[in-house]
């Protein structure tokens, strides 16, 4: 086996977040599915929340990659923080419009409002990490939808946070949400054997047997961010061992003592 | 870029860290099983030990018993030594004195005899034939037959000691019958005792009643109270719940009586003569009638 694969293999997982990389099987296509036809309903929010490393950001993505070419869609992966910026920055890129000056709220709500639709779909905001947002910013955001000119998609954490802006901003709206968890240990075979495929290292993904997928499920919890992470590294001692003592290396299967070893690295064992 | 022999240090501390537990505990519950096995082990050559000394026991009792009994001339091969000795002494003893050996044979012997039978006595505990074998060779110590004879006889004369012994014992247990006997009376004042005891039961009873009572104010429960008192001599309670009692019920006519005989108790003569008088004139009760006239005569005090 060519070193060249190890290196192949370790560069699936890096942990980006790219449409490119969406790994498509049966449940997380059925979440897809749920959230585009979330889209396509009268709804002027839809709140896609879960734990970090559930995959949100990679929804996100890959909603925006499928719709760019159907429709106005926008995504901002980090949040503008400041609301001058931030309605600045949706003016740019909803409306092509550019303002020098400072751009309130009011000022745009009224831009919103004053546009004609006409037979083109409802713009669509994807907003990432809306957890960091203000209480005042998501008020105004909400206020934004009720004008029903412009739609939006809020990703964020399931923290505390997530409830209250839930009580505040979203109970008396129509809209849905779309949870997302953790992979279960058959998603995760799938998802790793899938990942290596894509770039022919069918090799490496022959070598995840059940034994050691259970054990990166069990180190990992399914969170697809550790998951990258652990793989990531494990294929980084495969390298190594590739490059310096090809003799430790059992090409047949992974070596628990490996993914120990790449969860001590991460972190996810402490040693 | 990875540290891969830190990296495998780091695994190889961890993984004594996650082994750690499970062979502390394999440590542990071997630990224990060999400390268990050997405990029992222990245990069991103690036993065995012990079970070797009294078959010693018990074999030596059994090799000096014939030898006691028959009284022949070879002793045991341990005792022989001793024996020996003792011949050694008389040997010594009959040349220093070898002109009065012959008069003097008899207390040779005895002395030679002396300790051969202490010897015996330390072997053997348990055996009973050897006192008598000092009491036979002070007597007879040179011939053989006579001490087996003695030896008989001494059985004869144990077993003669022991029956007296029964005797004795059977006397001694006839004496706590006796002392038995006058214990009943003293059973029976414990019964008469117990009378306060049910009288505490009455009380309670009284208790669960006047509680029944005051939750159901049934004029039954509150005679039966007043019945009760007057039994155990408490008249002003006797009277108050006769009292209760002709309250919630005026035609109960043992309640009145029972009133009324409250207040004789009470020294309230009058009260209760006038009380019956009225119960008279309302219900004609034979009885109260019969009451009255008590009180008035004086026969009801």
């Amino acid at each position: 086996m060519k070193q060249s694969i190890y290196e192949n293999s370790r560069d699936v997982f890096l942990d980006t977040v790219d449409a490119k990389d969406y790994i498509h099987f049966e449940k997380l296509s059925a979440i897809y599915d749920s959230l585009r036809n979330s889209i396509e309903k009268p709804l002027k929010m839809v709140l896609l929340y879960g734990k970090p490393g559930t995959g949100k950001s990679m929804f996100l993505s890959k909603l925006h990659e499928s719709l760019e070419s159907s429709q106005k869609v926008c995504l901002y992966k980090t949040p503008i923080l400041d609301e001058s910026e931030f309605f600045k920055t949706l003016a740019q890129d909803l409306y092509d419009m550019r303002y020098e000056g400072e751009l309130n709220f009011t000022q745009f709500i009224k831009v919103v409002e004053n546009r004609e639709l006409g037979e083109t779909a409802i713009p669509l905001i994807l907003l990432d990490e809306a957890q960091l947002y203000t209480t005042p910013m998501m008020e105004k955001i909400r206020l934004l939808s009720d004008t029903r000119k412009v739609k939006f998609v809020i990703a964020l954490h399931k923290t505390e946070k997530e409830d209250i802006i839930a009580k505040e901003h979203f109970q008396t709206r129509i809209w849905e949400s779309i949870k997302l968890e953790n992979a279960s240990a058959a998603e995760l075979k799938i998802y790793i054997q899938k990942k290596l495929m894509k770039v022919n290292c069918i090799d490496t993904a022959s070598m995840f047997t059940q034994k050691s997928i259970d054990l990166i499920h069990k180190l990992t919890d399914g969170n697809y961010r550790d998951v990258n992470k652990i793989v990531y590294t494990l294929f980084d001692i495969y390298l190594y061992y590739a490059n310096n003592n090809p003799s430790k290396i059992n090409q047949n299967e992974i070596s628990t003592k490996y993914i120990e070893m790449a969860a001590i690295h991460t972190g996810l064992i402490d040693a | 870029m990875l540290n891969i022999h830190d990296l495998e240090k780091r695994h190889k501390k961890y993984k004594i860290n996650s082994m750690l537990p499970f062979i502390v505990l394999s440590t542990v519950v071997g630990a224990t099983l060999i400390g268990a096995a050997f405990f029992v082990l222990t245990y069991q050559k103690e036993e065995l030990v012990a079970n070797i000394q009294q078959a010693d026991v018990q074999v030596a009792s059994l090799r000096a018993t014939p030898l006691d009994k028959n009284n022949s001339e070879a002793l045991l091969v341990e005792d022989k030594k001793p024996q020996e000795k003792a011949q050694e002494i008389n040997e010594t003893a009959i040349a220093q004195n070898s002109v009065e050996a012959k008069e003097n044979t008899q207390s040779i012997q005895e002395i030679k005899k002396e300790p051969e039978i202490q010897e015996e006595i330390k072997r053997v505990v348990l055996t009973p034939s050897l006192e008598f074998i000092s009491k036979i060779d002070t007597t007879a110590p040179k011939n053989h037959s006579l001490e087996v004879i003695s030896n008989k006889k001494k059985e004869v004369v144990v077993a003669e000691e022991i029956k007296p012994v029964i005797q004795e014992i059977k006397v001694e247990k006839i004496e706590p019958i006796k002392m038995e006997e006058p214990e009943i009376p003293i059973a029976k004042e414990e019964k008469k005792g117990s009378i306060s005891i049910s009288r505490r039961d009455e009380q309670k009873d009284i208790a669960d009643v006047i509680k029944r009572f005051n939750v159901n104010h049934n004029p039954a429960l509150s005679l039966f109270v007043a019945k009760k008192y007057y039994q155990l001599g408490d008249y002003e309670q006797a009277y108050n719940y006769a009292l209760a009692t002709n309250d919630i019920n005026k035609n109960i006519e043992e309640s009145w009586i029972l009133f009324a005989k409250s207040l004789v108790k009470l020294n309230k003569k009058e009260m209760a003569v006038e009380t019956l008088k009225k119960y008279i004139s309302h219900s004609n009760s034979p009885q109260a009638k019969q009451l009255l006239e008590e009180i008035k005569v004086g026969k009801f005090q």
